[in-house]
């Protein structure tokens, strides 16, 4: 096949597809860290089977030069197929994203006389390049290797940088497997010397200095920052990752154990929530050491309700939500927990919710956890989900140093109709009460604190490029609607308003983003914004519209059930920027 | 060996790894159930959430796989509603001895009428290697980072404690003795415990085939299994772990047995009409 110029790009949406036992997802984790290195950025999601090895799995990357992506195109620029078999189930499962510029390059020796056509087989009208990947690894028998080592040097990114980011996401293997791994590498990057597809990147070196890492590591990193010293956990997925692996290859519990903190691996849930409240009631609670439990939406059905008796309780919870139903869809996201999240012990007890948007989010979402935690001394829901918590992200490093604990607050702060129960000063324990009477009373104003915070905004500090944006600034329009996302539905969100910016001006309307990491109870700030809209467009990725519910209740303005519209997709799988684009035309063009 | 059995299903796509005990127990189980002579519709799989708690998707027969530890109580309350039914629980030993310890014990005591098989791997596989309850002191994976400090869970010495009816334990690498094993826990009535030795091949590189080979053996040919000291003596070994049956209670009666439903009629549940005549003249009798 001749080589000819397909494409100069500044953006690639590429994925990788395998049904067999290759490691697709280390191998692109190792590919993506050289193209960061190169100086590309980059987004990623993936699909893949509850097991170690084997099964129909795929890992997408959204690569650009220019700016962080945030969503993903809807075509296809490249596929790799390391196998038919998952090639078939790509085309099954997302025919929309096989479009007419999609280079399919398929596993297979060339075939240049054959009168096979396989647009007609697979059902797709694409550009079909065969290249023996297989071959190409026959030292290591690790086909992905091969297959980055050929896009790689199609994309441009020299081989030194490929071969040193391999070398390091494969260090633990013997010298004689990672030999051969590196040959196959280099056999791949070889390889478009006799086939070239002829992509070319644009790439501007002189970026700012970016980090590649996935929503559980900023959410661990974020919590050694903030010097957490305890943790207790029953493993779940998608939440267990947070606990063994940052993006330097430490282990939180590593870090934790080496500060002398203390963590438990518990036999269930219901252990892990007594297990924090026993760290607090002996005395982890004068703003020096913290205590984290991070788990997902059935460990929180299961031990929610040791939270129902508790007078002081300053930690933050964290649930990476997953796909419902119960203990169902380990491998599949959801937005399912806010509810949950709310009222996890008992209809009376609330407590307060923030849902970081963003991978880097998390560095400032933990701060802002644990001061409301600590000033009010009830537990705060931290909600990630399944998508966030795989996605690596090239973001900007972030500013540790200002992201320290200070002063912890001091929870005689608080106005006297708020505080619970003062503590003994040799011990640190609390001062229990003895009757029925207090007890109740205690508790009464420990579900009231949830009414400081409402009047009180403990938010460290707004992050005006998340919580606001207006596509067409000085447009007036008389019509004004808003897109009202939150936690990770906020990419897609952010991208349908750039999409449906033009198109609704012209027809007269002013379309913003609106949003807030603390997501229960409302800020003033929100409410406010709130008012300005004629209507409001909440996506969730669950059945209920759980959001949506919140703000009417928060509101307690009856009139906004008519402006208030849910868009909901309950598939357990992330918006497109184009789902919502789509639903919010349908409802206004109709 | 193993041969077809009327159990076997078509799956495609099976999510154990190459090589996982998992599929040897899967082989022995099927097979127990035919040489029983069973049908797949009286049989009951009931499971948590796990690898080994997959077993029933990918077998022929009715089956709950439910939620993570609570495998028990739904099983115990199937087997008292329809006592035709053979109930088997298959699930983790993270499932069955760790979430779900507090049934564990529950049942024994109140005598359910089900046999649990926990494929003892000494990890949890589904959530790609954290210690279980029945992991070896010592025992290092990623999060136990400084090795395991807590006692293995004793599931046998445990059960045997509160007296359970039927307490046994094979090592999946013996297809013929495992078989025989789990066909006696079957048709005993009463709780019956087959805690199964089945390796993880991917996530515990310590406690392999080999490992359990070398480390387990038969309880003698002349060992009986009613006396409940003696087989709480052999429960506790550690040095070599016994396999076989160690202890049979059949003095207690199964929990369905004593529930008042099955004083007249051993019907099930679902065969019987209210007697609304019989309701009639309780309401009469209490008229003043
Ligand atoms: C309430 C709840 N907590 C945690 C989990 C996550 N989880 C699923 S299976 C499992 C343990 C698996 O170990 P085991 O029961 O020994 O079975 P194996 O996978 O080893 O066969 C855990 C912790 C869950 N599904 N539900």
């Amino acid at each position: 096949m001749s080589s000819k110029t397909l494409k100069t790009i500044v953006e690639l949406n590429f994925r990788i597809t395998d049904s067999t036992t290759n490691p697709i997802i280390s191998s692109s984790k190792a590919f993506a860290l050289a193209a960061k290195r190169y100086g590309l950025m980059s987004i990623s999601h993936s699909d893949f089977p509850s097991r170690k090895t084997g099964g129909f799995k795929w890992d997408e990357r959204q690569f650009s030069s220019h700016y962080q992506p945030r969503t993903f195109s809807e075509n296809l620029d490249v596929i790799i197929a390391l196998d038919e078999k998952s090639l078939t189930q790509q085309v099954q499962r997302y025919p929309d994203k096989f479009g007419e510029n999609t280079l399919i390059i398929l596993n297979k020796e060339d075939q240049p006389d054959s009168q096979f056509d396989p647009n007609e087989f697979y059902g797709t009208n694409s550009k079909f390049f065969y290249v023996p990947f297989s071959r190409l690894a026959a030292g290591s028998k690790n086909t992905s290797v091969s297959a980055f080592g050929y896009l790689g040097s199609e994309m441009g990114i020299p081989q030194d940088i490929l071969e040193k980011a391999f070398t390091e996401s494969f260090s633990n293997l013997p010298e004689r497997h990672l030999n051969a791994l590196k040959k196959s590498l280099s056999e791949g990057y070889n390889y478009k010397e006799q086939k070239d597809l002829g992509i070319e990147f644009e790439v501007d070196t002189e970026k700012t200095r970016r980090m590649l890492i996935d929503g559980n590591q900023a959410l661990a990193e974020a919590l050694l920052n903030w010097e957490v010293t305890n943790s207790t956990v029953y493993p779940i997925t998608p939440a267990t990752s947070i606990y063994d692996q940052t993006s330097d290859n430490l282990s939180m519990i590593d870090e934790i154990l080496a500060r002398g903190g203390v963590h438990t691996q518990t036999i269930s849930e219901i252990e892990s929530f007594g297990i924090a409240i026993g760290h607090i009631w002996g005395g982890v609670r004068n703003g020096t050491q913290r205590i984290f439990l991070g788990t997902s939406d059935p460990g929180i059905s299961l031990g929610g309700e040791l939270l129902g008796l508790v007078y002081e309780l300053p930690m933050v919870v964290a649930n990476v939500m997953r796909g419902t139903p119960s203990t169902g869809l380990p491998t599949m996201t959801s937005q399912s927990g806010l509810r949950q999240a709310i009222s996890p012990t008992h209809g009376d007890a609330r407590f307060p919710v923030i849902a970081p948007r963003t991978v880097d989010e998390m560095f400032t979402a933990v701060p802002t956890a644990y001061n409301i935690a600590e000033k009010l001394s009830i537990p705060v829901f931290l909600l990630s989900d399944r998508e966030l918590s795989i996605r690596q992200e090239t973001i900007k490093r972030p500013d540790l140093r200002k992201l320290k604990p200070t002063q912890p607050p001091k929870r005689s702060d608080l106005p006297l109709k708020y505080t619970g129960l003062l503590s003994y000063e040799d011990t640190g324990l609390p001062i229990p009460p003895h009757d029925l009477e207090a007890i109740e009373q205690t508790h009464l104003k420990m579900y009231s604190r949830i009414d400081y915070l409402r009047e009180n905004d403990l938010i460290i500090k707004p992050r005006q490029d998340l919580d606001f944006y207006d596509p067409l600034p000085g447009k007036d329009n008389e019509k004004k609607i808003a897109i009202l996302p939150w936690g990770s539905t906020w990419y897609a969100a952010r991208d349908a308003v750039d999409l449906l910016s033009e198109e609704l001006s012209d027809n007269g309307y002013d379309v913003h983003l609106i949003s807030s990491l603390q997501v229960y109870p409302l800020q003033k700030i929100l409410l406010k914004r709130i008012k300005e809209y004629d209507m409001i467009f909440v996506p969730e990725v669950n059945s209920t519209g759980q959001f949506a519910e919140v703000l009417r209740e928060e509101t307690k303005d009856y009139s906004l059930n008519q402006k208030v519209k849910s868009i909901l997709n309950h598939r357990n799988v992330m918006f497109t920027p184009e789902e919502i684009y789509n639903q919010i035309k349908g409802e206004l063009m109709s | 060996m193993s041969k077809d059995t009327k159990f076997d299903m078509d799956v495609d796509d099976i999510a154990w790894c190459p090589g996982c005990g998992n599929f040897a127990l899967h082989r022995i189980l099927k097979s127990a159930l035919d040489e029983l002579e069973l049908n797949p519709r009286e049989v009951v799989l009931v499971s948590g959430i796990g690898q080994a708690a997959k077993l029933p998707q990918y077998t022929k027969g009715n089956m709950f796989n439910g939620l993570h530890g609570r495998a028990l109580p739904v099983a115990m309350a199937i087997k008292a509603t329809n006592p035709n039914l053979k109930v088997i629980v298959d699930s983790g030993d993270g499932c069955t001895y760790g979430e779900g310890g507090n049934h564990f014990t529950a049942q024994i005591l109140r005598n359910s009428d089900i046999t649990v098989i926990a494929h003892n791997n000494m990890i949890y596989g589904l959530t790609k290697g954290q210690a279980s309850p029945t992991s070896l002191k010592g025992f290092k994976t990623p999060v136990q980072v400084n090795g395991v400090d807590n006692e293995p869970f004793n599931p046998l010495s445990a059960a045997i404690s509160q007296n359970i009816s039927f307490a046994s334990r094979i090592f999946v690498g013996d297809f013929e003795k495992s078989k025989d094993i789990i066909k006696q826990a079957i048709k005993n009535k009463g709780f019956s415990l087959v805690d199964a030795f089945c390796p993880c091949v991917t996530f515990n590189k310590f406690n392999t085939y080999k490992w359990y080979k070398e480390n387990t053996y038969y309880l003698e040919a002349e060992y009986t299994p009613n006396n409940r000291e003696q087989a709480f003596e052999r429960a506790i070994e550690s040095e070599k772990y016994p396999l076989g049956i160690f202890y049979i209670n059949n003095e207690r009666p199964a929990f369905w047995e004593t529930t008042a439903a099955y004083k007249e009629s051993k019907d099930p549940l679902f065969k019987r009409d209210l007697d609304l005549m019989r309701l009639k003249k309780l309401i009469e009798s209490k008229r003043i």
